[in-house]
């Protein structure tokens, strides 16, 4: 990348054959799609480096993507335990319950289904029960009842409705 | 802290009015009988201020009917300090004294819609398929009062339906000025500051024959990183009302859900939370 253009045209004259392995290089192993285009771009011409560089910005990208998600998920999971306190409320001025402003309530992490406890979001493989005309959620056993709570949906836990 | 509310320090009054709430926050830990007296002895509220609020909340009550279209910010502190800042919609329609149907939409959240009737008071979240109601008083105000002193649910724009509906905002604050003219959606309004118990608020009145909150801004003194909350609204004086909006009717396959109320909040900020109930 930082070789100076006087080099670059001296290996230019060199290289310009191997332009060819180099391509096919790419073309047959993605995964190294960008060593190879590296040693293209320094050795060959505009054209050559343009392609490069748009297989370079691939790579980038995917590779910014995947830390994305990652960290989205890691948001999601810490908003989980947060919420089973937050409850998501800004109340204004007006309220009678005073500033209880969203986030003022240090987290604690939910670890176990004792009753009475709240969670954001229900384990898998739950089932839908109806008791006193309210539906709840059986989930291996420990029940769930959905409630609003903040401006969410939350899930208490129950002894069995 | 201060340094988040620096543009506004520029008025000698607000400035008093957030060394107040400054130094009634940074001593809460050592306080002292001296420093609750200091305290009292600052100016409380520009009577400018309250005339303001008050012409406000006296137009908001002629209104027969309207609707507001609010963009909201809400900030959210995670345990591990970072700060961030969420996006929403609220879209509301109100008909004196009884009829009420909002969409609350929160870039993170599933949506909400309330309705209400003057019997019922209902949400639902058409993501999980459930709805949570409760029968509730005769007008959209005191269902606020009902709503707010014994469920744990944010009522969006909830402060402006109070307004609209009792003209009240004042009753908690400490501390208020009036800090110049500031402009919300190209239109010139009073910008006002006040602050209470574990909160600065401001607000933005339209100026003129239509003394409408345009934006309100809060910001919790409670946590070090202040999280704001901010609504910039639209308002539409005029709205189309169809009755049967206001009232929820379960779709097939909707669940009944329970509504939390405000002793189902088990943790340690449970008990701080019950000191304005003395």
């Amino acid at each position: 990348m930082t070789i100076q253009p006087t080099l670059a045209h001296s290996i230019r004259r060199v290289a310009l054959p191997l332009l060819g392995i180099a391509v096919l290089c790419l073309a047959a192993e993605p995964v190294l799609a960008a060593n190879a285009n590296r040693n293209v771009n320094v050795n060959q011409n505009a054209n050559v480096n343009r392609n490069a560089n748009v297989n370079r910005n691939v790579n980038v990208n995917q590779n910014a993507n995947v830390n994305r998600n990652v960290n989205v998920n890691q948001n999601t999971n810490v908003n989980v335990n947060r919420n089973v306190n937050v409850s998501g409320g800004y109340y204004g001025p007006n309220y009678r319950s005073g500033p209880s402003v969203a986030g003022v309530v240090a987290a604690t992490v939910i670890t176990a289904a004792v009753v009475g406890s709240v969670v954001n979001s229900l384990p898998p493989s739950c089932t839908t029960v109806y008791a006193n005309g309210f539906a709840y959620q059986n989930c291996g056993g420990t029940y769930y009842q959905p409630q609003y709570q903040g401006s969410n949906v939350t899930y208490i836990v129950v002894n069995q409705p | 802290m201060i340094q988040n509310l620096k543009p506004v320090m520029a008025v000698s009054a607000l400035g008093i009015a957030l060394m107040l709430s400054a130094a009634s926050s940074m001593a809460q830990p050592v306080a002292t009988a001296t420093t609750a007296k200091a305290a009292a002895k600052a100016p409380a509220i520009d009577p400018a201020a309250v005339a303001a609020i008050n012409r406000m909340g006296d137009y908001l009550k002629t209104l027969k009917a309207f609707s507001i279209r609010a963009d909201t910010t809400t900030d959210q502190v995670l345990p591990s300090g970072p700060k961030l800042q969420f996006g929403g919609t609220i879209d509301l329609t109100y008909r004196d004294p009884d009829g009420l149907y909002v969409v609350s939409r929160r870039d993170d959240r599933d949506e909400s819609r309330f309705f209400y009737n003057g019997k019922l008071l209902t949400v639902w979240v058409e993501a999980k398929k459930s709805y949570a109601g409760i029968v509730a008083p005769a007008t959209v105000g005191s269902t606020l009062e009902l709503v707010s002193e014994k469920y744990d649910v944010n009522f969006p724009l909830g402060d402006v339906l109070l307004l609209a509906s009792r003209g009240e905002l004042l009753r908690n604050v400490k501390a208020g000025v009036v800090i110049g003219t500031g402009r919300v959606g190209g239109v010139d309004c009073d910008h006002l500051g006040f602050h209470q118990d574990g909160m600065d608020w401001q607000i933005w009145i339209e100026k003129g024959e239509r003394p409408l909150p345009r934006k309100m801004l809060v910001t919790s003194l409670s946590q070090v990183s202040q999280p704001q909350h901010s609504e910039v609204m639209t308002w539409d004086l005029s709205p189309k009302i169809d009755p049967a909006m206001f009232t929820f009717v379960p779709p097939e396959g909707a669940n009944r859900i329970a509504i939390a109320e405000k002793k189902a909040v088990r943790q340690s900020k449970a008990t701080t939370g019950t000191k304005d109930a003395k």
